[in-house]
């Protein structure tokens, strides 16, 4: 039986911290949605992703700790300007589909978090 | 980065887009106005929406980056007036001709939709972070 891994519920928590700032980067796009000249913005996940696993790795204790990946690290970029007139490059419609996926993958991620918080409660005998 | 910026946000959203919905009512009502305190018929008016920073600015990185919305000011539409031949209107001038406001209302209509649906779209945010907040409540359940 594979052992539950402590170091999971950090995952997760990165997960989540990722999910809700970039909901707020859309919620942004959305309030700007005529703002005009204004550009989306995203936060880049890739980017994070690539930030961390390029990362140097520490091969001995005495090494500089490198900076573990959090959402303030994840890099926000910005969108082209958009074709209308005034300027605006929000598309109303995508931004929406996106903070409903955004959010479902933070309530998904929750649910986990949920299951994992109740083996540890069982584990130490409190469930 | 925490909900209550989400949040910050959304209301911003939706206050710019009543204020716009207003301005729309105020145009749209006035589209006949031949007398303003100013004088001389109803001009009409845009909100004129600017972006916003929320948060602290000594807080984390992103939240430089975040952008409420806010109205800046309420600009006046420099369009000529309608002029239209009616001599007996109280408004007319010697030749007969009245002045009417720059009131377009296919282009008012345009605008209240837009706006709805600009503040439907904000709504539906708030109501995103709220499902946000309830999965989270769930974990210490």
């Amino acid at each position: 039986m594979p052992s539950f891994d402590p170091s999971a519920l950090g995952t997760l928590q990165q997960a989540m911290r990722f999910r809700m700032a970039r909901e707020s980067v859309l919620a942004s796009n959305i309030a700007n949605s005529d703002t005009p000249g204004y550009r989306r913005r995203d936060l880049s996940f890739e980017g994070a992703l690539a930030e961390r696993t390029t990362a140097m790795q520490r091969t001995h204790p005495g090494h500089l700790p490198t900076r573990e990946g959090s959402p303030s690290e994840a890099r926000v970029e910005r969108g082209p300007r958009g074709s209308r007139p005034d300027g605006n490059g929000v598309d109303l419609d995508e931004e929406l589909v996106t903070a409903h996926r955004n959010a479902g993958a933070f309530i998904d991620q929750a649910n986990v978090l949920a299951r994992l918080s109740t083996l540890v409660r069982t584990a130490i005998g409190q469930g | 980065m925490n909900m209550s910026d989400v949040v910050d946000i959304a209301v911003s959203g939706l206050r710019a887009q009543r204020t716009r919905m207003t301005v729309t009512a105020s145009n749209i009502a006035n589209a006949q106005t031949t007398r303003t305190a100013e004088g001389g018929p109803y001009r009409r008016r845009d909100p004129v929406f600017e972006a916003e920073r929320v948060g602290s600015p000594f807080a984390s990185a992103l939240q430089g980056k975040l952008r409420a919305v806010s109205v800046s000011r309420i600009q006046a539409d420099q369009r000529d007036f309608v002029t239209r031949y009616l001599p007996s209107h109280p408004d007319a001038n010697e030749d007969g001709y009245v002045e009417f406001p720059n009131v377009n209302l296919v282009e008012e209509q345009a605008n209240l939709v837009g706006a709805s649906r600009g503040f439907e779209a904000n709504l539906l945010v708030m109501q995103k972070v709220r499902s946000m907040a309830e999965a989270l409540m769930r974990v210490g359940q």
